[in-house]
């Protein structure tokens, strides 16, 4: 592992859940085509993924708010993140990979991956050995 | 059910409930001024406490007497006429608890508190059109761990394991069943665990604790600080976080796991309010109506109607800081909202929004982006209306 690998993961460790929460508004989620397949490493630390970052590692809250603040213009786009059609609050993102948060969040599971300033602790279900090789549950024994 | 069982079963769960207040001295209930007797889950305890303190200093004071045996036992003792009996809490001016004893032939329940819907109570089909039922703040479910926990975070996936395969779960550290704190199905918080894993909640295997503050207890004292594990309320959550701590939870499909609040410390329940966390619900309180869906017991319309905002809460009562001050969020707090017991989120525009002041009385301190117009202060355009200090949109 290189330095500069290095530095990118501890980057991405330390970016990662503070994406500026877009305000939610009521229109339908539309998944943006990827703008930019190619991501680089580089690019990907202009933004952050709540998936790519330490399993069970609290990631501090960046202190920020939106209570009454514009919050969704300085957020990075996702690759396969969604928004609302037309919101031209969404229209000056500028592209991630797959996996992102999604910038302008209208569904239940749009809510609940939504770019945001809360920090996040991921839990690895890697150490659910009983998870069926789908990702489901089993029955009760 | 019969009728012996309906009779003694709250009796028995209140006296397990019951705290111990020592050195108070007992008194008949009926001789306190004001009464409203109210029966229900412990979740809101730490709210029920607090306004009830305040409506004992208001003029003519009003006494809340309480018993929580768990969620569903108010519900049910209010539809099927079960009286409360043995002893309750009831607070005093400065807060303090003390214990009366209810009348020996029972004492008829004026209205029933849970943090669920009725019809997911064990024996409620449907409420029936003779009980109202009405919403009032959001309270978050929390997962808790002893604060010297080496864990973080929980997924959905997680807690079906560990509570429904207890020691077979292969979820490490929480595979010593004596060390899982449960309720029992008439719990809320035993319900939403489940509605939320999809695991029955007769199913759930550990020790019940009975009330939301003895799995504070449970959890807090455990010798193998690493295995225990328990659920409770956000509020009762908060009022121990001296003693317990909150998991960051992941929903199924969640990429990452939230807290309540913005992070593990924070005070501020940006988690629930912004659609992030999962685990939260409104708080119902449940009263007899009459066909035109008025509360028929005056004192119980009068309690529930300062919850609601219907009646103007008497001095030194502000239901909106005591719902934030213990940990609740009131509706004009919250970004998303949801119909039912962990319905779909949405986005929620309320109708006079509050975030500046939740988060200045919760946190003791406005976000930046917060405006104060205490001084009659012109407010922004973006937030042009002046409510509770702040400058807010309409």
């Amino acid at each position: 592992m290189n330095a500069r690998l290095i530095l990118t993961l501890f980057s991405l460790a330390t970016v990662a859940c503070t994406t500026p929460r877009p305000i939610p508004d009521a229109s339908p989620d539309v998944t943006l085509a990827p703008i930019d397949t190619g991501v680089t490493v580089d690019a990907a630390l202009d933004g952050a993924f709540a998936d790519q970052r330490t399993d069970d590692a609290p990631i501090a809250d960046s202190g920020a708010d939106s209570t009454t603040s514009d919050a969704a213009t300085d957020v990075a786009r996702a690759d396969g993140a969604t928004r609302e059609a037309g919101a031209a609050r969404c229209d000056s993102d500028a592209g991630l990979g797959d996996g992102g948060c999604v910038l302008c969040p209208v569904s239940s599971a749009g809510l609940l991956n939504q770019c945001t300033n809360n920090g996040c602790a991921r839990f690895d279900n890697g150490r659910c050995g009983r998870l069926l090789p789908d990702g489901g549950l089993p029955p009760l024994p | 059910m019969s009728i012996l069982v309906k009779l003694v079963v709250p009796l028995v769960l209140a006296a397990v409930a019951a705290p111990s207040v020592a050195g108070a001295q007992t008194v008949e209930c009926e001789s306190l001024p004001g009464r409203v007797y109210g029966l229900g889950g412990s979740a809101q305890r730490p709210f029920i406490a607090r306004v009830a303190s305040l409506l004992a200093a208001s003029t003519p004071p009003m006494t809340v007497i309480h018993q929580a045996p768990g969620a569903c036992n108010g519900i049910n003792a209010l539809i099927n006429n079960t009286r409360m009996s043995g002893t309750a809490s009831y607070w005093l001016a400065d807060g303090t608890e003390r214990q009366c004893t209810l009348p020996v032939t029972g004492q008829a329940v004026d209205f029933a508190n849970m943090g669920n819907t009725a019809p997911n109570c064990p024996g409620v089909a449907s409420l029936p059109p003779t009980i109202g039922d009405f919403g009032t703040s959001v309270t978050s479910w929390n997962v808790i761990v002893p604060l010297a926990s080496s864990q973080q975070s929980i997924s959905a996936e997680a807690l079906y394991f560990v509570y429904g395969w207890g020691a077979q779960s292969q979820v490490a550290p929480w595979i010593d069943e004596s060390a899982l704190i449960r309720r029992d199905a008439n719990s809320a918080a035993a319900l939403f665990i489940s509605l939320a894993t999809g695991l029955p909640v007769d199913r759930q295997r550990g020790i019940d604790a009975r009330t939301n503050g003895n799995t504070v207890t449970l959890v807090a004292g455990a010798t193998n600080v690493n295995a225990a594990i328990g659920y409770v309320s956000g509020e009762v959550a908060d009022a121990n976080r001296a003693r317990v701590r909150t998991l960051a939870y992941q929903h199924f499909g969640q990429r990452c796991g939230y807290w309540p609040d913005s992070s593990a410390t924070a005070l501020d329940k940006r988690g629930v309010r912004d659609g992030n966390y999962w685990l939260w619900s409104v708080n119902h309180y449940y009263a007899r109506i009459d066909a035109a869906g008025v509360i028929e017991n005056p004192r119980a319309r009068a309690f529930i109607g300062y919850l609601t905002g219907t009646t103007p809460a008497p001095a030194p009562l502000d239901v909106l800081r005591a719902e934030i001050t213990t940990g609740n969020i009131p509706r004009c707090a919250m970004n998303v909202w949801r119909d039912g017991d962990l319905g779909a989120l949405y986005s929620l525009q309320p109708d006079e929004p509050c975030g500046c002041f939740f988060e200045f009385t919760a946190t003791g301190r406005a976000p930046d982006s917060c405006v104060s117009c205490a001084g009659g202060a012109r407010c922004p355009d973006a937030a042009p209306v002046c409510r509770r200090g702040f400058c807010e949109v309409l």
